[in-house]
């Protein structure tokens, strides 16, 4: 598994470790925007391989790594860094120019529905046979809304949708992106 | 019989005399240093760290006197109450401000330091202590009036004593967390005036009153300059992080529903594809 998807083990076990620091490295990391305004950029990613409890991080990594060994293999492993790499600055970025009201963030989901949709639309065109499942969990995936009243946030989180939705915007134009790049070489 | 008359009126001068002298001549000081307070072995200069300091609106405001040293140094206990109340009820219309708690004296150790500060700053809940400091001089002289006190009514009618009342107070406002200076604001004030031998105590006791109430009176518009010039700084100090603690928290969760279906996508994908 480590062979066959290093970024995404190495990405949800950054996740894991840093949930296992505590608090205060959480702090130092998370995405907060009067820090961010005041140069402290590296909260741009920082926040997004941090969580507000284990069980935030657990759910998180979960969902990174599953998907992740789906995307990962289908994109190439550098390419996939890249990818994660530029769209958590974008969904941050997106965040402080989307979310004025949103003050703190923390949370792989960004990425892991990032992921989602990368290696959803990948899969959907490699393996047709499994449309039909994918489809199931894409729909499944669009109401999960419903279910995120049962996450376990603090009183006080929310959680924070724009991230998710920068976060499958960016997922699919990376898909469509190396989609193309692939038709191109497979043509030239 | 004229030796008689000589010797009471020496007796009566001599008399006389003591009862003037009984009362202090010259000047009595009243302070609280604030300096004695935080650091009250210092030696050397604080060294300071370059800590960033982290406000989050609205802040929770704690006020109190600087302890002084012994008893009876400074205004009494219900007079420093009412005098702060007169600062919390200036900055209530504050919205960055979202409580003022007066602190009493008694929770504050004489030189207790940062230490006792963070001990107060937690028993009250606040973040942000505003430490009053004070300095009254009160300087006593005779007039030339005073020479009618040995009519003994003299002492009941003439105001032959004189007095001068300095006052400066001083409000530091400090992180509790970053135990950083945010800002100060100073308020000075001077009260003259006379009295009769008789009533010399309670004139002047009313007179060092009123020095520090005109003293805080005119703190509190500096404080508020002072606490405007602040919030402009603060948009610039890069030292200096303010954020609105009503502002969302927002989580990137997917929760484990999800992340259980994403688990069960991959595994028949991997299972058919292998």
């Amino acid at each position: 598994m480590l062979k066959r998807a290093p970024v995404t083990i190495a990405a949800g076990a950054i996740c894991l470790l840093l949930a296992c620091a505590g608090e205060p490295a959480a702090a130092a990391m998370a995405w907060e925007r009067s820090a961010i305004l005041h140069g402290e950029l590296w909260r741009l990613i920082g926040g997004h391989v941090v969580h507000f409890s284990p069980s935030h991080a657990g759910a998180d990594a979960l969902g990174l790594i599953a998907m992740g060994l789906v995307a990962e293999p289908l994109t190439g492993s550098r390419r996939f860094a890249l990818v994660l790499g530029g769209g958590a600055l974008l969904i941050s970025l997106g965040l402080l120019a989307l979310a004025p009201g949103l003050s703190e963030y923390r949370g792989a989901s960004g990425l892991a529905v990032l992921t989602t949709v990368l290696g959803g639309v990948l899969a959907w065109r490699r393996y047709p046979a499994s449309r039909a499942m994918l489809a199931c969990a894409g729909l499944a995936l669009a109401s999960k809304t419903l279910w995120e009243a049962f996450s376990d946030l603090p009183a006080g989180v929310t959680v924070a949708w724009q991230a998710h939705l920068l976060g499958a915007a960016f997922g699919l134009c990376a898909a469509s992106a190396i989609h193309s790049s692939r038709y191109q070489e497979h043509h030239a | 019989m004229k030796r008689l008359l000589t010797l009471f009126c020496v007796i009566a001068l001599l008399a006389l005399g003591g009862c003037a002298s009984a009362f202090e001549h010259g000047g009595k000081r009243q302070a609280a240093s604030i300096v004695d307070y935080l650091y009250p072995d210092a030696k050397e200069p604080p060294k300071m760290a370059p800590t960033l300091t982290r406000l989050r609106l609205p802040v929770r405001v704690g006020i109190a006197f600087v302890p002084g040293g012994g008893y009876g140094a400074g205004p009494q206990e219900a007079a420093k109450q009412l005098l702060l109340e007169r600062v919390r009820s200036a900055f209530t219309q504050y919205d960055t401000i979202g409580s003022i708690e007066v602190i009493p004296s008694a929770y504050l150790r004489p030189r207790g330091g940062f230490d006792n500060l963070d001990q107060v700053a937690r028993m009250f809940n606040v973040d942000v202590i505003a430490l009053v400091s004070y300095d009254q001089i009160r300087f006593n002289d005779t007039n030339r009036l005073a020479v009618l006190y040995w009519t003994v009514v003299g002492a009941y009618l003439i105001k032959g004593d004189q007095y001068d009342v300095q006052t400066m107070v001083d409000a530091a406002v400090f992180d509790v967390r970053s135990r950083k200076l945010l800002f100060r604001a100073p308020g000075t004030s001077q009260v003259k005036g006379s009295a009769t031998l008789a009533g010399y105590g309670k004139e002047v006791r009313g007179a060092q009153s009123d020095g520090y109430v005109q003293a805080v009176d005119q703190m509190i518009p500096q404080l508020q300059a002072q606490l405007a010039g602040f919030k402009e700084r603060a948009r610039s100090d890069p030292g200096i992080q303010v954020e609105r603690s009503d502002g969302r928290h927002g989580a990137g969760s997917i929760g484990w529903a999800a992340a259980l279906l994403l688990a069960g996508v991959a595994w028949a994908i991997g299972r058919r594809h292998a």
